[in-house]
Formats: C-alpha cells, structure tokens, sequence
C-alpha cells in the first residue's frame, strides 16, 4: 500500500472518496454504496480493505503498508490446474451460455462488419503512452510530446482525399465534428484513422465526440471500436 | 578533465522520450523548449524500413563550433567536466550558433530572446552523478562513460562525428531488424518517408542579412571608386544607407543592448570580425567625410576588403551543397563588380561577371530544378551580362547597367540563403533514408 507523501493541497481528494460523493449526488441509497464504494476517512478505507483481505491470513495492513507481499493463494501461471469457471468445468468453444446471454451463435464464427456508406473510415481509439486515458493530460511535461490530438492517417488513403502530413482536416461523423492536424503513419490500414484516446475536450479533439451509446454483442461493453467516421482537407 | 561520453545505443532506444522529461524536470524547463530531441528515423513508420530513434542533447564537442563562432564569448568551456556552458547573461541572440551546431544543440528561446542548451548537468557530473538525461532512461539505451567496442559506422562515420570530436558515441548492431513479411507494400508511394525538412536559413527569415549583405557592397564599391577614381560621392545617400545597413542588419538580434559583446570573439569568429571591422569602416567613413587624406583612403581600402572577407567567411559552414567557398553571391566579388561597374572599368567588370557567371553556373548545373527555377537563373545571368555589354557599347552610362546587375546579384543572393545547408540529424536521417532506399530495401539486411 503507497503511503501519502504530501498533503493534498486545496480541495483534492482520493478517488474513492469522489465516487462517494457523486454516487451520494446521484442520490444512491446508502446501503448500495456501502457495498461498492468505501465511505471517507481512514477508519472506513482500513475496514474495506480487512474485509478484502480475510481470507488472506497471512496478510495484515501493517505488513502490506510495509510492501508489496504475495499471497499464499498466487498461482504463477493462470488456470495451471486445467480448472475454468464454465459450466463444463472446461474450456467451452461451443457455448450454451453465450448463446443465452448474449444470443449469439454457440460456436461463434467471423462476421464481416457492416460498413456504413456514409462515414467509410473507422476510427480507432487507443491508449496514448503519454496519458492514462485523460488523466496527466494537464501536465505541460506531457503535453510536449503531444501539444494538440494528431489524427494518425495512413499516407496512401491520405493522399487520395488530397491530405498532407500536417495539414488540418475536419474529422466528423453524424455525431459530432472536430479540426485535427493529420500525422502519418504507414502502420495505420487503410480506410481507418487513429486518435489516441483521452485528449481533453478542452484540446479540441476528444474521441468520445464520435462515439454512440452502444453496447458490444457481448459483456456489455461499450462499443468503442465500431465508430464510423470520415475526413476532409480543411481549405 | 573528465572525458566521459554519452553512449547512445540506437538498438535500445524505444523512442518514449523519458530523457526530455528527465532533463525539463531537472533544469526546471518550459515545455516550449527542450534541451533534449529524441529524432525519429522513418517517422512514419513504413513497413520497408526499420523505425529507430537517435537521441541528442550537447554533445560538447572537443571542437565545439558553437564556442568558436559565438561572436559574444557566451560559450566557455568548464574546468572539471570539460563540458561547453552557454551564459545565457552574455548571449545576444544572433543565432549563428545554431547555424553551426550540426546536433541542433543550442535552442533559441522565443520569450528570453536568446539562446539556451544542455550543461551536460555538471554539478551531477562532478559529484560523480550521471546526467539526469541518463537517470531516466528505462532501457538503458542512453548512458555515460567510456566506451570500447565497435560503433554504428554511419553516424560515427558522418561529417559531424568525423569533423568536431563530439563527446558521444553511437552503438548499433548492424542486423538491427528483421523485415517483417508485408503485403501489398508495392503501392506505398517512396516519397513520403520523412515529414518535409524545413531549413533553417531562409531568404525570408533571414531578410535582414540579405539586405545588408546586399546593400554594405554596394557601398563599399562607391565609395572606394570614390577614393580610387575621383567619383562624385553624396554623403548625404551614402552615410544613411550605410548606418540603415547596420540598424537593419540589428533587426535579427534577440538582445540588441548587447551588440557591444559581439566584437569579443574576434580572435576565433568571423562573425566578430565582420561586425569589428564593419563598425570601424562607419567610423573611417566619417572621419573621410571630414578630412579627405590618401592615408585614410588606403586604410579604408584595407579594412573594406577584410570586412568582406569575414562577411563570406560566415557563410563558409552553411554555404550550399557543391558550393565551393568562393561562391558567385561572394561579398568580395560584388564589391569588386560595383567598383569597377562605376569606374568603368569594362576589362574588370567582364572579368569579374565571368568568374561569377562560371560559379553561378557550376552550382546550379549540377542540381536538378523546376522550369519556373531555371527562368529565374537565366535571368540572373542575362541580367549580368546584359550589364556589362551595357558598359561595353556605353561607357559613360553607368545607371542602367549597374541596375541591371544589382537586380541580378538580389536575385542570387536570395537563392544563396534560399540554399544554404545548415547540417543537422534531421538532415543526417534523410541521408540514411536515402541510402535505404537507393541500395535496396529488402537485400539491405
């Protein structure tokens, strides 16, 4: 466990506690916060985390503030001992449950996606080495590598919309619009582009414009990778 | 002296850029410069060439160009460490260091108004520290200290390295990557490898010495063919013009109340030298103005021609590829062209515009360029030869034939800056992109 090593300064506060709060704002009864989110101060956080680590008797908060420790329970390598939480007990590839849950097939197969006529470019949406999603996205240290959002765009497909390297384009959809400076790159496939995820709205090219409020086929997931899009050389 | 060198492993770089962040958190920087630039070989990432990163700080050269051409002695070199320190308190903004330094070490800082670079951290460096670039590097690809063992025969192997001693070394295995099976890689087009280079002299950026070394010349001829010849002189034109070259040529300076430093190098830069002899023709040029003597005539004569020749002598490191050091845009030579131009000296004109007519030639014939480009030579060279056929068939006209000529030397003196080649990695990493793609891509590893 981090220990604290400076006072928060003005109204900063843990994350936990932030959830807290907007979960009390949203006006969630307070028995199902308690089971999700542990209430402020020390006292309530230490009481969380024994209750986590019950069924860990070697492990106290004492010991862990002290260092990382393994449990005793660690396995080096995941399901060594041929055991999978399936009904079968194994691995499934014919799965009855996913046909039920999600009402896909049982055995699975590849789909072509469906592309929409209008909006012909996929955008791809990852993570940024220089951020974790948005957060950092303040620090001027950061910001250097990546002083506004780049569209990274394969070169050939650039070519053909009359795009250089550098150039501003206008990125758009049906859901929203934004200017965009195009970097190249020859790893991109055609006929997609990339913008890392959590560049703030404030930087002008936030990838969460462009997204819908839809689930994936399975695990409701949110749907990131299915946003269709285009672009254009901004004169 | 302490003589370690930082060892740069171009197989261990991953290109994260945790130097620059070392080194900004460290000197306490601004984001808008860095000290340090992680340079990108093939920076769009084209399936047929290996991607890596070449990483570069001061290199505090054995022979630092930097603290040999800086006119203001802003550049010194520290005892212990034998690093280069730059003063930013001494520094007068002038640039020149960053036309010299083929590592693009020295950066100019847009709000300071001057140049500022790596110190090679030596107050880590003397308490037995490595630089807080090296610290944080996580793949160890960037380190300190001494280096036997072989060396990447590129960059080692390149004019900067060959030329100035810098204090690094370059590691590389040659079977650095292995080509990925790609396909369809036949209709990437071959030209966009690289993003465009900008270069840094233009005739636009730098329009203040294009005026000067364009006007200071002209002056010079007049008044010498004044001296020499007897030739009207209106001092009420030529003092203004003269005092207007300077002030203009004031205008690309960051810090201008410093223009005192930039004649204390004059032992080493002949960007010293020029700016020295250049304020003492002002003071001789008055004084004549007052007292007309052969003695003062002569010394003007003198102190033009070294004045010229340390005008050329700047340009010797970024004059154009091919260029030889006597170029066509020479200031000598068009001082020579304008004395004899208004002494009507037809044998020395012609002599003087084929010396440059053969130069402007032999630089451009060996470069391919556009339609548009070759119009625009010809016109230089019509323009000078027109002149002085001009002052062949009418001696005693010398106004249209001398514009004429002027109009030729702006248009060359506008290409020469247009030209000129300021070495730099970036530079260096097209070399390497070009060798790629001229012996091969694929047989090449």
């Amino acid at each position: 466990l981090k220990q604290k090593v400076t006072e928060p300064s003005g109204e900063v506060k843990p994350e936990t506690e932030i959830y807290y709060m907007l979960a009390k704002r949203l006006g969630l009864n307070d028995k199902e916060i308690a089971g999700n989110i542990p209430s402020p101060g020390d006292e309530h956080t230490n009481a969380w985390l024994n209750n986590i680590i019950k069924d860990f008797p070697d492990l106290t908060i004492e010991k862990l503030k002290q260092g990382p420790v393994l449990p005793n329970t660690h396995v080096p390598l995941p399901f060594s001992d041929n055991i999978f939480p399936t009904p079968s007990g194994k691995i499934e590839l014919v799965s009855d449950q996913a046909e039920k849950l999600w009402g896909v097939n049982k055995l699975p197969d590849y789909e072509p996606i469906e592309k929409p006529d209008s909006f012909p470019v996929l955008l791809m949406t990852p993570n940024s080495k220089n951020r974790i999603h948005s957060q950092f996205g303040n620090l001027n240290i950061l910001k250097q590598f990546e002083p506004e959002p780049l569209l990274y765009v394969n070169p050939c497909d650039a070519e053909t919309r009359g795009v250089n390297n550098n150039d501003y384009v206008l990125l758009f959809n049906d859901v929203g619009t934004s200017k965009v400076r195009v970097c190249f790159d020859y790893g991109i496939y055609e006929n997609s582009v990339v913008l890392t995820n959590g560049h703030w709205h404030s930087a002008g090219a936030s990838p969460n414009l462009f997204t819908k409020g839809k689930f994936t086929d399975m695990g409701f997931g949110t749907a990131f990778h299915d946003t269709w899009v285009d672009y254009k050389k901004l004169i | 002296m302490e003589t370690g060198k930082f060892i740069f492993n171009v197989d261990k770089c991953v290109g994260c850029g945790a130097c620059i962040v070392g080194c900004s958190i460290a000197k306490n920087n601004s984001n808008s410069i860095t000290w340090r630039t992680v340079n990108k070989f093939n920076n769009f990432n084209h399936p047929d060439l290996p991607v890596f990163y070449y990483s570069l700080a001061c290199n505090h050269c054995d022979k630092a160009p930097c603290l040999l051409g800086c006119p203001a002695k802003a550049y010194s070199r520290e005892d212990i460490t034998g690093a280069v320190i730059h003063d930013q308190t001494k520094c007068i903004g002038c640039k020149y260091c960053t036309w010299l330094c083929p590592f693009d070490a020295p950066k100019y800082n847009q709000s300071s108004c001057t140049i500022e670079k790596c110190n090679f951290c030596v107050d880590l460096l003397k308490t037995g520290n490595n630089p807080a670039c090296v610290a944080a590097c996580p793949t160890g690809a960037l380190s300190y200290g001494s280096h036997i063992g072989p060396v990447d025969e590129f960059f080692n192997s390149s004019k900067p390295h060959q030329s100035i001693n810098p204090r690094i070394k370059i590691i590389s295995s040659t079977n650095r990557t292995r080509k990925p099976k790609i396909l369809g890689t036949s209709n990437y087009s071959k030209q966009s490898i690289q993003p465009d280079h900008t270069s840094k002299i233009t005739a636009i950026k730098e329009w203040p010495l294009v005026v000067f070394s364009l006007l200071v010349p002209l002056i010079i001829g007049w008044f010498i063919s004044s001296i020499t010849h007897k030739i009207t002189l209106e001092y009420l034109i030529l003092l203004p013009a003269i005092l207007l070259s300077g002030i203009v040529s004031l205008l690309h300076l960051g810090k201008k109340a410093r223009l005192w430093r930039a004649i204390l190098n004059f032992r080493n830069s002949w960007l010293s030298r020029e700016i020295l002899s250049f304020i003492s023709l002002i003071i001789l040029f008055l004084i004549y103005n007052l007292t007309v003597n052969y003695i003062l005539g002569y010394s003007i004569v003198i102190v033009s021609t070294l004045f010229l020749i340390s005008l050329d002598m700047i340009y010797v490191r970024v004059r154009p590829k091919n260029e030889f050091i006597f170029h066509s845009s020479s200031a000598l030579l068009t001082a020579i062209l304008w004395w004899s131009f208004l002494t009507g000296l037809f044998e020395l004109a012609a002599l003087v515009g084929s010396i440059k007519a053969i130069l402007y030639i032999s630089r451009n014939v060996r470069q391919s360029a556009s339609y548009t480009n070759r119009i625009i030579q010809s016109t230089r060279l019509i323009l000078l030869a027109s002149a002085v056929i001009y002052l062949y068939i009418f001696p005693e006209v010398t106004l249209i034939p001398f514009l004429l000529a002027f109009l030729g030397e702006v248009i060359d003196r506008i290409q020469f800056y247009n030209k000129a080649f300021v070495a730099s990695p970036e530079i260096l990493i097209n070399e390497k992109v070009k060798n790629y793609q001229t012996k091969g891509l694929v047989n090449d590893r």
